[in-house]
């Protein structure tokens, strides 16, 4: 066999292992964006066509009548609720986050192993069954049916996960940096501040988007602590659509189709940056 | 007047001893370069008077201050680190600046341009200035590095391994600049390296550590030539020493060396300041320079094993009768090949003897 039809050989091997690659890929999608697309093309239907048979997947009298009833019942109120709270919690996890993250990744005290293995233990907890004894100390407190209250709790759920990414992330960072800073005159904080939180964008990105699509996301929480009306979430009020006009499918795949577009589109500007932070530290000094 | 001394000073971590009770005292504008193997004490030693250690005993003092419990940053030195620690999210410029802003959020701007402006110059990185360190060279970030700790007036510089990421040629040349630095500014100067031949061609004094204890202290002459004891003696020279043991004993007009792997006589310098050896076992440290060629009847027979290239002239290895190898080097005239026989001479005024239990130098001669 000549060099030469080995080469073509090799390429076009190569080349069938991607159409491979690429088939697998498309039916994986496929599977994973089947809901989403029948939600899209259901919004989109007149009521009467929505269970049509056969379905159909293109609607043949696309309409938005759906999302102007989201407009009229006020659903743009319920968005800036989720938005306020998962904004309130990405700030909050993040910067209670990041402090304990340093403190466990650079300082040494008594107990600090100790701490650790408590955070990552913490994350094995299943919320429900914490849920109901939550709500007795909220409504103690008289934190239910307030945001700040809902953000609170939504930190004190994601910590764990933040201290943890963060901690992986820090710790990859060279030291050295941090010690030529103190010797250049920074405090521990300006320290954090001016050297590892710059260098850890990626990381940051990543815990933030982790806690950013939990808040933004959680129905089960929110049902349980929110039940006045100018305080639900965007996951609540979507829940609410289902009866709203009986069994109505049309405002509530609207709905939906509204609530996951944010994230989309977040997920898109940051993929990037969230590839990198999950595969930890790329930073070299 | 003591600039930098440790008194009592002592790290533990674990069960391991990483320093114990180091006593030193640096004065003021000293080039002092801390040499040994990794594990030695040496680094611990200058994380400790940088402040990101703590001592578990001892008291450490920059000028008159004890500074055991003072901060990094309130102890007014400047580092420069073994793999440089440049800010990577900041240009040239900015990691340069860090230091006096990170001190004073309110510093002139116009003193900070004065000053990057200098230090730049110094150490010509003008063209630079506006890259970022991943941009740059090692001996460029090498410069910036150096610049960062010079741009404020520190009391004391710390170098920890400065040249040991640079290639060879360049690490020569750093040396140098190093050097002409040192003798600008002036400054105290703490220099910490593994490499004996950047030690002696820097330092003032030198101090030797091994296994968390200070073996020597004193000028790279000292070092090399009244070495304290056999570990100093085998570390410090451009080629290791032989190490011989046997028993030494004076025979009228010259001094025996028995041994196992090795016996021959050496002239007598000075009979009496030996006497008291007579009969005694010692090590015999044989550098490359007390050897040589010998026609005289005295000669030890030896038989050639190996011979190098050595800058001009070769490097030979050669085994007597016992067994022992000396080396020594050649002349650029003088050719040789594995398999002559010849005869080694030993000179006097380059030999030392150590006491094969406590290890320190018992004679030199």
């Amino acid at each position: 066999m000549t060099p030469r039809r080995t080469a073509a050989t090799w390429r076009s091997r190569r080349r069938s292992r991607r159409l491979g690659g690429l088939a697998i890929d498309l039916l994986i999608a496929l599977f994973a964006l089947a809901p989403i697309i029948w939600g899209l093309s259901t919004s989109l239907k007149p009521a009467r066509d929505v269970l049509a048979y056969p379905p159909q997947l293109l609607p043949s009298q696309p309409t938005l009548e759906h999302y102007a009833l989201l407009l009229r019942t006020g659903i743009h109120h319920f968005i800036v609720n989720s938005a306020l709270v998962s904004v309130l919690t990405v700030v909050l996890s993040i910067v209670i986050g990041s402090l304990a993250a340093y403190a466990l990744a650079r300082l040494s005290f008594r107990g600090r192993s100790t701490l650790m293995f408590t955070t990552v233990a913490l994350m094995s907890i299943p919320l429900p069954s914490v849920l109901v004894p939550t709500f007795m100390l909220m409504a103690n407190i008289k934190m239910t049916n307030n945001l700040l209250g809902l953000a609170a709790l939504y930190t004190a759920y994601q910590l764990p996960i933040v201290v943890w990414l963060l901690y992986g992330y820090f710790s990859s960072l060279p030291v050295e940096l941090e010690r030529a800073a103190m010797i250049d005159g920074c405090t521990r904080l300006q320290t954090l501040r001016r050297i590892v939180l710059p260098l850890s964008g990626p990381g940051l990105i990543a815990a933030g988007l982790f806690v950013l699509t939990f808040a933004w996301n959680d129905f089960v929480v929110a049902v349980v602590m929110m039940s006045s009306e100018d305080v639900k979430t965007l996951p609540v009020a979507i829940y609410g659509y289902l009866g709203f006009y009986g069994r109505d499918w049309g405002p509530l795949t609207a709905a939906a189709m509204v609530s996951i577009v944010p994230v989309i589109l977040v997920f898109v500007a940051f993929q990037r940056y969230f590839l990198s932070g999950m595969t930890g530290g790329g930073v070299k000094g | 007047m003591a600039n930098v001394s440790f008194s009592g000073v002592s790290k533990v971590y674990g069960d391991a001893i990483a320093l114990a009770e180091l006593d030193l005292s640096i004065a003021q504008g000293e080039f002092v370069a801390l040499l040994g193997p990794s594990g030695s004490g040496k680094t611990t030693t200058l994380n400790l008077l940088a402040g990101l250690i703590d001592a578990d005993e001892g008291e450490i003092r920059i000028g008159d201050r004890v500074v055991n419990d003072v901060t990094p940053d309130k102890r007014d030195i400047a580092m420069v680190f073994q793999n440089y620690a440049l800010y990577p999210h900041m240009t040239v410029f900015e990691n340069l600046e860090f230091p006096l802003k990170a001190r004073d959020r309110n510093v002139a701007t116009a003193v900070v341009e004065n000053r990057v402006g200098t230090v730049a110059e110094t150490l010509g990185l003008g063209e630079l200035l506006h890259r970022y360190p991943r941009e740059l060279s090692g001996g460029q970030q090498q410069r910036v590095a150096l610049g960062r700790a010079m741009i404020r007036d520190p009391k004391v510089f710390l170098l920890d391994e400065p040249l040991s990421n640079l290639d060879a040629r360049l690490r020569i040349r750093m040396r140098r600049d190093i050097k002409a630095l040192h003798k600008a500014i002036g400054s105290t100067i703490i220099y910490v390296t593994h490499d004996q031949a950047e030690a002696m061609t820097l330092a003032d004094r030198i101090a030797v550590f091994a296994g968390g204890r200070l073996q020597q202290f004193g000028s790279p002459a000292e070092i090399y030539g009244r070495p304290a004891n056999k570990f100093v003696a085998g570390f410090v020279g451009e080629r290791e020493p032989a190490m011989l043991s046997g028993s030494l004993s004076v025979e009228g007009a010259s001094l025996r060396f028995a041994g196992p792997d090795a016996r021959f006589d050496m002239p007598l310098a000075s009979a009496r300041q030996l006497a008291h050896l007579g009969g005694r076992a010692v090590e015999l440290c044989v550098r490359p320079e007390a050897v040589s060629v010998s026609n005289s009847g005295a000669a030890i027979p030896a038989v050639i094993t190996d011979v190098e290239i050595d800058g001009p002239g070769l490097f030979a290895y050669a085994r007597v009768a016992d067994g022992a190898e000396l080396s020594f080097h050649l002349g650029a005239n003088q050719s040789l090949r594995v398999g002559d026989a010849l005869g080694l001479g030993l000179q006097g005024g380059r030999l030392t003897a150590f006491d094969p239990q406590t290890q320190l130098a018992l004679a030199r001669w």
